[in-house]
Order: C-alpha cells, then structure tokens, then sequence
C-alpha cells in the first residue's frame, strides 16, 4: 500500500491511509499493537518496511528488512534498537538529512545507490513517510524499501548499450532498422525503425525525412526492388536469416551498395512473421575495390594464360601455388599429368630428369639464375625446343618466398638457327661456284675493310679502274687512290657515312681515259657482323650508261615537248586575241557600210577603218610567218659571228629618231668576241635589245647601253644592259617576253620584239633571264650552251 | 521606239575597233553624249573628274575592251572597284571583246562589276538585244 506514495500528488490518499493508522496507534503501544497485520501486509510485498518513532528507535519491521540490511551490522537489528546502528556509517548523514525532514512532514522517494565499500552493487528505491496521531502530530516515519539493483543495472546496460550501438553504428557506419510487412498487394515492405546512421547511408540527416514507405522505396534502385523482396520472401518461409546486397540512390543521386542483415520476429501465438530487424552497412568502398580486384586479377590471369610461355608458382618447398593455363597444357602434353595445387613439383617427373630438376631448383634458391634448354617429341614425331628459366619470387626483406619456373617454346628460333648453321657450312662448301659467279655477275663489287682497303673484289670492278683510271685492283690499297683528285673528299665522305651503318646509293659521271663519258650508280653498303659491328663497307658499281642516256634524251625530249605545248599555247592565244580582234573589225565595218542610210563621208570614214583593219591583219599573220620560220630555221647554217661586228652593223641601220648623238653604246667582248651560231638570229636578237634600250628610255636623259660577253667552262654569257624606264617585273611577270604584249602606252611597238629575241635565243638552245625595276634599266642575260 | 536616254563611254585601244563601236552607238542608240577613250588610264580619271562633280541626269554604259597595253580591262575593273559607290552607281559595264575565249567571259562574270559580255564586231542586233 505504501507503494502508492512515491508520487507527491498521490499524498492526501496516502495521508489518509496513514491517518488511520495514527488512529489506531496513537502511542508506541498502539504502533506496536497494530504491528501483526501491518507486517501481513508487508509480508507478501517485495517491499521492506520499518516503522521508527522520532528516535528512530525500531518499532516494527518486516523480514525482508534483514535483506536489505548491512549484513555486518545485521545483529544490530531487533525491535527497539536504533536504525541508526543497523545502517553503514557511511549512510549516516543522508539518513538523517532524509529522516528530518520526514519529521517535519515531507513525503521522500528516492531511487539511491546503497553500494556497501567493497560489496557488491546495490540499489533501493525508498520511499519515507511521516507518521501522526489523531491531532496530526508527527510521532514516528514508516521507511519502506525495495532493491532495485537488478532493474537498475540493466536500465544502465540499456543505456550503456544504447551508448555503444549509436556510437558503433556511426563508426562502422552501420545502421539499424525495423521493417513490418504488408501482404495486401502481394508483398511490401514498410519502414518502421530507421537509425540515424541508417538515413546517413540513405544521404539525409535523421528527422529530415518522415520515413514513409514511398520515402523508402525511393530509395531502393528500382532493378533491386523485387529481388529485395524475393528475398525477404525466402526468409520468411525458410525461417532464415536475411541476407542481401543491394544498390540504394542517396539522395545526392550516387549510386551506393548496401548489405543488408536482418532476422524476421515472429508473433509467439500465431506463428505468423510480425516484423524484421535488421541492419544496413555501406559497401560501397568495398564492392568498388571487390570489382577493381575482379578486374584486376581477370586482366593479370588473361595476360598470365596468353602468352605462350608457361609459368609454375611453387613455394620454397618446389609445392605448386599456382600456375596458368599453358603450363597445365605442357604438363598434360609431356607428361600426362594434371598439374594440381598443392602437389609437389619434383613427383611430376621421373628419373634422370626428376634429378635434375631437384638440381636446378635448389641452384636457384642458392642464388643462381637457372636457364637450360630442353626438348620434346611430339607424339607426330616432331622435336619441340623450349627455353626453361626460373625466377626466385622475395619479399621486400629479401626471403625467398618461392620460385616462378616458366617454359617458352623456342623451336622456331631453334630451327632458324639450325637453318643458318647448315647455310654457313653450304655456303662454305660452295665458295669456289660463289666466285664464279661473283666474276660473272654485270656489277662490280669491291669489298673494303674498315679502314677502307680493298679487301677483294671481282674481275668487272677491276676492268672498270683499270679503264677510267689506269689503275689495276689490289688488295690491302687504299681505295681513295681509285678516285680522281677533285673526287677524293666526296667520295671519302660518303665511305664514311657507310662505316656510321648508312646505305649509300648514287649516281654519277666519270670520262674515262678513252674520253668517253660513263654513269655508274654507286652503293655502299657497311657489312654488319653477328655482334653488329661494322667491319668494312661493300661497294658496288654498276654501269648504266645505256639507262642514262636514255634518260637524258627523254628528259630533252620532254623539254622540247613542253616549250612546244607553250608555243601552242600562245599561238591559240594570237589568234583568238589579236587575229580575231582585226576579222571582228573588218566585220564590224562591212556591217556598218551595208546600211544604206550611210552618209558619204560616214562611208568614207568607214572605209578607212576596214583598211586599216585589214593591214593589222596582214601584219599579225605576217608575225606569226616569221614566227614559224624561225623555228623552222634551226638548220640554217652555223657560222663565226664576231660580237663587234654585229654591233656596228645593227648601228648603221638604225633610224637616226633612234639612234642620235643622246645614245652611247659600249661594248666589252675582250673575254668573248666571237661564237659559231646562224647569223641571221644573233643579229635579229642583238637590233631588238639594242633598239628596245633606245626606245624606253628615261624622257629627257641620255642612253647609255652596255653589251659584254663573259664565258664559263660550259656557257657563253652575252649581257645586254641600259639605263632606261626599266619593268615592274612584279607586275609583269612572266609577260614580259609574251607576243604582243605591250608595257610602255606612249611608245610604238606592237609586243612583238621581246617574243622574237625569246624565241630565237631557245632556238639557239640558250636561256635569256631579265633583271628590271621600274625606272633603273633593263639587264638581260643570255646564256648558250658550249 | 522610244529608248531611255543613256550616256556611253567607250575604252579600246584599237582605234578602228573604237570607231565601230561609236558609229553603231550613234546610229542604233540614241545616245544623249559619247566619250571614247584609246587608253584605260584616262578613261578611270576622266569617270573619277566628271562624276564625281556633277552626276549625269542619265545612267551610263561603259563598253570596255579587255585586251589593253599598259592597263588592260581587268585592271581598269580592279581602279574602278575602289570609286565611290555614288560614281559606280551611275556606271554599267560591258566588256567589249574580240577575244572568244571562255575563260575570259568567266573572269567577267566573277567581278562582279560587270554587266554584260559583247563579242566583237558590235552589230545593230547585239546592241539592240541588250538595250533596244
């Protein structure tokens, strides 16, 4: 009943009952009196009680008081000794405080920890109440009592617990959940618990979200969903365990991975599954580093399975670790045996090779780098090579953890070198049939040491010095002492450049002693030996002068054709500009006189117009006769033409409009003075530069024309070159020389001068080039070939 | 027939040519003034003077030779695109040409400048399919 008191609101129904009890006893006698049914009551409670009288003297108590009491002060306690001596000291001063205040008619409830030093924990919860008399006087206080120790330690392990699954969760990102189950539209799952950490998996801050099943199902990725509960599904009706990973969308969008454990709890009655409890991990990381491995490890065995070599992982004690597909391949193709981890290596082999192999594995292991070859006949017969080599496997501190055997097969290498060894010894063999057919071939070869000494050649290299230089071949000269003086350094060089690994490859003249002009094309090969060093160059010659002179006569040919295509090329240009230009004219008139309203001096006039067109016409095809003749001409005979003599000639004929007491010409043919060339041509070529430098003069300033003859090995060299209003040769282009045009609009000519001077320098086989600015001369320089 | 009166400038070197030209213009055109011009330079300086200062009351047709010395009919179209757009506005030019080579008639028509194309001689019939 006293139970009832701890809440302060519930006083006046406890003062009450209390106040019957005061008065029934009013005195220590009555308290005592009443002592037999209190202690019934009290008896069938969990609660101790004790009444005192304001001495705290002991009136009554209950059995269970014995229990709650310091079991070292336990004598202490009968009916009439003093509470005070059956408590702790250490109790002491709270009791009292509490008991005062008691006294003074205050309810006290207290959930106290009543540890004993040294013992084991306690826990009460004790309540104290005041006890009065009919008058309301205070004459005693009841102390009940409860030990509370094993509901207070676990409300701490709760709490501790509590403490320690938030914390945990938010380290180990671990959340926490409840779900229940809804079967109305097939299966569905809604959210009842959701832990902080499990909406800081989902990307939100807990209490951001009402974590509704929409909310939840947000979340899910969609693909994930119905396996999610497929596997819930499962759970439920194998009673088991529910275990899934699956991808959530955070709400930032990312894509994340979630394990996911949780066990179903069933209603103890129906037998029918009530809900889920589980909990949700992040393994994002995880699953990322899972598939990079998958990845990694997938691309490692693709590379390890493809090659063509086999490779065996054996730990210290030769017991096989792994290896790839082809060493399981060669192992079942020479052997007949399942490679198999775990075995050892050596119990593959048998006898003779079972020692050796126990040899070379320990060889490695002591340090050395263990290769051999070996071979192996296929069931067709057929011999394979391969190339077995070991590698020692460490650790960063240098233990030897283990051994890589790999096997390459190397039968073609094998082969190959087989192959060369028999065409060394064939080739041997046949050194004299070699030499045959070295002196027979149609190219010379000289065969130098590094030191560019003949070391050997055949007899057409030896037939060719012996022709262009009069020297016959000899072994262990130089071979610098077979080239001409002026071609020593070149032909030094390009030796050279061969001994540095290069292949020369050129073509060249030489006239021979007999003065008759040969090409060779020349090659200089470095002969390389087996370790690559260069030890001397090979030379071959060959003589294509037939080739050459094939070339040279297509190559004049095509010059000829091209100059004239061009030729073609402003001959169609003539007619169309400037014959049709004079028909157009004629035309033009005939038109205009048939009109009969002509008038007669119209008529006259017009008349005259067609004259004057019709002997334009006659004039161009006048031009283009010369033109033509000129080129047909080529054969005309070649005489002396002395250059002074020319000049004084083309002088005399000039017009004196022309040619006056303003003009002076000078000459300088001391170098040249004269050629073998058709007269009529240099003649025609030297009046119109002449002329031309008097006809474009600078207005108003003396001419001063220069004419000189150089001459070179090959050339002849004639320079024209004056003082007058020069060409902007930017403009002009390659006009300049054109037929009909025209550059100067002031002065009469009808373009036709500087065609013809072109035209006959070709024909002649020569080159003429302009040099001019505008207002500084003309400079035109003609080349003939010797 | 009544024509629009028109004014004529005619640039060609080949003084028959030339007078061929003015006669049909004369005769066929109606022609309120003709200037000829044996030299494209002053052709350009005379357009540039005169119409500039006082524009004509009538447009112009400016016939132009193409194959000129010293500044042929392509480079009197390169000075003429530099003139304000007052004076080329008054000014329509036909090439006038004794040359029947295509890629002269298609070097005209790139100028942009040019209005027409007029293979030599110039006949009642030409011109008065053009401006009749």
């Amino acid at each position: 009943m006293i139970k009832v008191l701890p809440k302060q609101n519930d006083a006046p129904k406890s003062e009450f009952m209390l106040n019957e009890i005061d008065d029934k006893f009013l005195s220590f006698e009555t308290l005592k009196r009443s002592d037999a049914a209190f202690r019934a009551v009290f008896n069938n409670t969990n609660s101790s009680y004790i009444l005192l009288d304001k001495e705290f003297n002991i009136i009554s108590y209950n059995d269970l008081v014995t229990e709650t009491v310091d079991p070292v002060l336990i004598d202490n306690l009968y009916e009439g000794s003093n509470y005070l001596s059956i408590v702790h000291k250490v109790w002491h001063p709270r009791i009292l405080n509490a008991f005062e205040r008691v006294l003074k008619g205050e309810y006290i409830s207290h959930e106290s920890e009543c540890t004993i030093p040294g013992g084991p924990e306690l826990w009460f919860y004790a309540r104290m109440a005041p006890v009065r008399d009919e008058n309301g006087i205070i004459i005693g206080l009841v102390v009940t009592s409860e030990e509370i120790t094993a509901k207070k330690v676990a409300q701490k392990k709760l709490q501790q617990s509590e403490r320690h699954l938030l914390a945990s969760q938010r380290i180990g990102n671990i959340g926490s959940w409840e779900v229940n189950f809804e079967w109305e539209n097939g299966f569905e799952i809604n959210p009842e618990f959701w832990s902080d950490q499990s909406c800081r998996i989902f990307g939100y801050e807990p209490g951001e979200y009402e974590f509704t099943k929409e909310v939840f199902y947000s979340f899910i990725y969609p693909e994930d969903r119905p396996v999610i509960h497929s596997k819930m599904r499962e759970a439920i009706s194998s009673k088991s365990k529910y275990k899934f990973e699956h991808r959530i969308i955070r709400r930032d969008g990312k894509e994340c991975f979630v394990k996911n454990v949780g066990e179903i709890i069933f209603d103890p009655f129906t037998g029918l599954p009530v809900k889920m409890i589980g909990t949700m991990q992040d393994i994002t990381n995880r699953k990322k580093f899972e598939e990079e491995l998958i990845k990694s490890e997938s691309k490692l065995r693709t590379v390890f399975d493809n090659t063509d070599t086999a490779f065996v992982l054996m730990d210290n004690n030769f017991r096989v670790l792994h290896f790839s597909n082809p060493a399981k391949q060669s192992f079942w193709d020479q052997l007949q045996k399942t490679l198999r981890a775990g075995d050892n290596v050596i119990d593959y082999f048998d006898g003779d090779r079972k020692e050796r192999l126990i040899v070379n594995l320990n060889r490695q292991l002591n340090g050395e780098k263990v290769r051999y070859e070996t071979t192996f006949v296929d069931a067709e017969g057929i011999t394979h090579w391969y190339l077995d080599k070991f590698f020692t496997v460490k650790d960063p501190e240098e233990n030897v953890l283990g051994i890589v055997m790999s096997k390459t097969e190397i039968t073609e290498r094998k082969l190959l070198e087989i192959e060369k060894e028999n065409i060394s010894n064939q080739l041997a063999n046949s050194e004299a049939n070699l030499r045959t057919i070295f002196d027979h071939t149609s190219i010379s070869y000289v065969l130098l040491d590094n030191k560019l000494n003949v070391v050997s050649f055949n007899a057409l290299a030896n037939q060719g010095f012996v022709t262009d230089v009069g020297i016959p071949m000899m072994a262990e000269r130089a071979i610098l002492d077979y080239f001409p003086n002026e071609r020593k350094s070149e032909a030094k060089y390009l030796f050279i450049k061969a001994l540095a690994g290069e292949h020369i490859k050129y073509e060249t003249s030489y006239t021979g002693l007999d003065g008759n002009l040969t090409w060779y094309y020349f090659q200089l090969s470095p002969i390389i030996n087996s370790d690559t060093r260069i030890q001397g160059v090979l030379m071959s010659i060959t003589n294509i002068t037939d080739r050459k002179i094939i070339e040279i006569e297509r190559d004049n040919l095509l010059e000829d054709i091209t100059m004239r295509n061009k030729d073609l090329e402003q001959f169609a240009y003539i007619v169309s500009h400037n014959l049709r230009g004079s028909v157009a004219n004629i035309l033009g008139t005939g038109t205009i006189l048939e009109d009969d309203d002509l008038e007669e001096e119209e008529k006259k006039f017009v008349l005259k117009g067609l004259n004057t067109s019709a002997r334009k016409l006659e004039g161009v095809i006048n031009d283009l006769s010369k033109i033509v003749q000129v080129k047909q001409l080529v054969n005309e005979q070649k005489q002396k033409v002395v250059f002074a003599e020319l000049v004084s000639d083309i002088v005399s004929s000039l017009p004196s409009a022309l040619y006056n007491e303003d003009v002076k010409i000078v000459t300088d043919f001391s170098v040249v003075g004269e050629m073998q060339s058709v007269k009529s041509y240099l003649y025609s070529i030297f009046y119109n530069l002449i002329s031309n430098s008097m006809k474009y003069k600078k207005p108003g300033e003396p001419v001063l024309i220069e004419v000189t003859s150089a001459k070179t090995n090959t050339t002849l060299r004639l320079i024209f070159k004056d003082n007058g209003s020069g060409l902007d040769l930017e403009k002009v282009g390659d006009r300049a020389f054109g037929l009909y045009k025209r550059f100067h609009a002031d002065i009469e000519g009808k373009g036709m001068g500087l065609f013809m001077v072109k035209t006959q320098v070709e024909t002649l086989g020569g080159t003429i080039k302009l040099k001019s600015e505008p207002g500084k001369g003309c400079e035109f320089t003609i080349d003939f070939k010797l | 027939m009544t024509q629009p009166q028109l004014n004529f400038i005619i640039v060609d070197d080949d003084e028959s040519s030339l007078l061929i030209c003015k006669m049909v213009v004369k005769k066929y055109l109606n022609p309120n003034s003709i200037d000829t011009f044996p030299s494209a330079k002053d052709a350009l300086s005379f357009i540039k003077s005169v119409y500039d200062e006082n524009p004509k009351e009538f447009a112009t047709i400016l016939f132009l030779d193409v194959n000129m010395p010293v500044v042929s009919g392509w480079d009197f179209l390169k000075e003429f695109e530099k003139f304000k757009n007052e004076i080329k506005s008054q000014i329509k030019i036909y090439m006038l040409t004794s040359s029947i080579d295509n890629n002269d008639i298609a070097l005209s028509k790139k100028t942009g400048l040019v209005s027409g194309y007029l293979v030599k001689p110039l006949s009642k019939e030409k011109i008065l399919d053009v401006f009749g």
